[in-house]
């Protein structure tokens, strides 16, 4: 192939997986779009590490870092996983209960009323007070009033208040918090069960109310400082009631379906690759005709130009996730927290769609090689 | 030895149609290097492409070694013209982009020979040549002899029985011809192929143990000659 067509054809499909690329990232946008209007009825946002099915969380000095990115204006606190190592007993009983860690905001984030008592304030939290509160469904149990006292692994804790039992606009990492969770100040958290390790991962969510501001405010008060943390792990912001809609399958759905839509656009891409590759064919007649004359069967044309528009494909695909890369880096900057859409995926689809339209558009040039009659194209004199 | 009987190519049907070759008749052996004459459009190469299986008859009988060549499928055609059959063009037809011993090698790419055995045999082609030394080379280094030198090599790469040149110096100056023209002597002469050279320089002709003469397609004339006592003048001097 002529060094011209090749260099063609390389930045033809280059520019092609660049497109894909941000379709891709446009897709994630709309589909992240399409959630957040599900979650306009709220002024709750969630921001939390990866999707709703991830495992680990963030660190607490994170989460802190984090919310100082946020304006004063906006109310937020901490939820932790729960505690499962924690032995909760209540009149020497030991129960089943779900023991997270939570700041003093809590119930001014999701906007919850108690029924009974007060919850933890912050000087509470910031004086390591061993308090906490409870679900009405629990001091049903034992009576209302009648619960002042638990102890945790060995831990008395007292007992300040009582929230509803079914919150139904309260979201915790498990949906909505069970009828058995204990609130405990975030800090005592810690350090009664964890030693006091605020690095680890134990924060599921930084549940925010920003009246005021939208999702994309808020994505982007964390992705421009995010992007200056080495090691950051992706935070995403979600609207409060759309945490743990999305299933892998509708997540592998909706890949799917701009999977599909990005193949539909390169191919369209790849037809100019076909009429730059069906050119070199043309221009090179005369050396397929000699390599027919040279006993070269067209099966033998069609692998070479195959192979070559492979090769093309390749670099091109390579080149492209570069290009794509400096392009979403460039346009998260703007943009916000979308610089997650440039991933691995992303970068394995745009080579596989380049090699799948490499493949395709070499049939037809491939095609129109297997057909040149050598006896014109050597006699002719070019 | 190749058999041509009563072989017919028609180009085009109907009112339109072109008769190449007339009922062509011919015998072509080893350690013979036979020249075919004639003005453009006589069927020269036509006759050449079909000898090499580039090209089919219209009609005919056509034996290579005693095999009916009509009777072979796409792929046979193709392993003769990679093993048997060696060609070289008027314009050279060597790969740009490729060194001399690259170009050599293309047919060993349509073969089977094992690849350790390429640069090998593709090296032992050019030193037949005389250009072995310039195998590194890139085909705008070289003269125009040096080129067709090089074709040559390509030609002998696979050692084929049969050596069909088509205007072997119509691009060459009359010296480096002469060259040429002596190389594809000795292969018909020392290594027995058989050796067919169309051409319209009677230099190229004179050479040849056999001239066939050709007119509208048929073989007018058929004559052995004796090379030492027949003497051509170049068309350019």
């Amino acid at each position: 192939m002529k060094p011209l067509y090749r260099t063609l054809l390389v930045i033809g499909i280059a520019m092609g997986v660049v497109a894909t690329s941000l379709i891709f990232g446009v897709g994630q946008v709309m589909v992240m779009h399409m959630q957040e209007r599900s979650g306009y009825d709220s002024d709750v946002y969630i921001l939390h590490h990866g999707s709703g099915n991830t495992i680990y969380g963030m660190p607490l000095d994170l989460a802190r870092e984090i919310r100082g990115w946020l304006p004063e204006d906006i109310t937020a606190s901490v939820i932790s996983s729960d505690a499962h190592d924690a032995v909760v007993r209540i009149d020497a009983e030991v129960w089943d209960a779900d023991v997270i860690g939570v700041d003093a905001d809590f119930p001014a984030v999701f906007g919850m009323d108690l029924t009974n008592g007060r919850f933890f304030t912050k000087e509470e939290q910031e004086n390591r007070r061993r308090v906490c509160v409870v679900t009405s469904d629990l001091m049903a149990l034992f009576g209302e009033d009648a619960l002042e006292l638990l102890t945790v692994n060995g831990i008395e804790y007292k007992v300040i208040g009582t929230v509803q039992g079914d919150a139904g606009t309260a979201r915790t990492p498990f949906g909505n918090y069970s009828s058995n969770t204990i609130f405990f100040p975030i800090e005592v958290w810690y350090e009664d069960f964890y030693q006091g390790e605020f690095r680890h991962r134990l924060i599921m969510q930084l549940a925010v109310h920003s009246p005021g501001y939208s999702k994309a405010d808020l994505a982007r008060f964390v992705s421009q400082n995010l992007i200056h943390m080495e090691d950051a792990p992706a935070i995403k912001v979600s609207a409060s009631n759309e945490i743990g809609y999305s299933s892998w399958v509708q997540d592998l759905l909706i890949l799917t379906g701009i999977f599909f839509v990005a193949f539909i656009v390169f191919l369209l891409a790849g037809l100019n690759i076909i009429q730059i590759a069906s050119a070199n064919v043309y221009d090179q007649q005369r050396v397929f005709g000699l390599k027919v004359a040279l006993g070269a069967l067209p099966r033998h044309l069609a692998g070479e130009i195959t192979g070559e528009i492979t090769a093309c494909a390749l670099q091109g695909g390579y080149l492209g996730i570069v290009l794509a890369g400096i392009v979403n880096t460039v346009m998260n900057q703007r943009v916000g927290q979308y610089w997650a859409a440039f991933n691995v995926f992303t970068a394995i689809a745009g080579m596989l769609l380049s090699l799948l339209v490499g493949w395709i558009t070499a049939i037809i040039p491939a095609r129109q090689a297997a057909k040149i009659d050598p006896v014109l194209v050597l006699r002719e004199e070019r | 030895m190749i058999e041509l009987v009563d072989i017919t190519k028609i180009y085009g049907q109907g009112s339109n149609a072109v008769k190449a070759l007339d009922q062509i008749t011919l015998q072509l052996k080893p350690n013979e290097m036979t020249a075919v004459m004639g003005p453009s459009g006589s069927g020269k190469t036509t006759l050449l492409n079909i000898i090499g299986c580039l090209d089919s008859a219209t009609s005919g009988e056509y034996y290579l070694d005693g095999r009916e060549v009509a009777k072979l499928d796409l792929k046979a055609k193709a392993q003769l013209r990679n093993e048997v059959f060696g060609f070289v063009f008027q314009a050279f037809n060597l790969l740009p982009d490729k060194t001399v011993l690259d170009n050599v090698m293309i047919p060993f790419r349509y073969s089977c020979r094992p690849r350790r055995e390429w640069k090998q045999r593709a090296m032992t082609a050019l030193d037949q040549t005389g250009i072995a030394d310039l195998a590194d080379r890139y085909p705008d280094q070289l003269s125009g002899g040096q080129q067709q030198r090089v074709a040559i090599a390509r030609a002998l790469a696979n050692d084929p029985k049969v050596i069909l040149a088509d205007e072997p110096t119509g691009n060459l100056d009359s010296t480096t011809g002469r060259e040429i023209v002596a190389i594809l002597k000795s292969l018909a002469e020392k290594q027995g192929k058989i050796v067919v050279v169309v051409t319209h320089d009677g230099m190229v002709a004179s050479q040849a143990q056999r001239i066939l003469q050709m007119m509208d397609g048929r073989i007018i004339d058929d004559s052995k000659i004796d090379s030492d006592s027949v003497v051509f003048s170049h068309p350019s001097v």
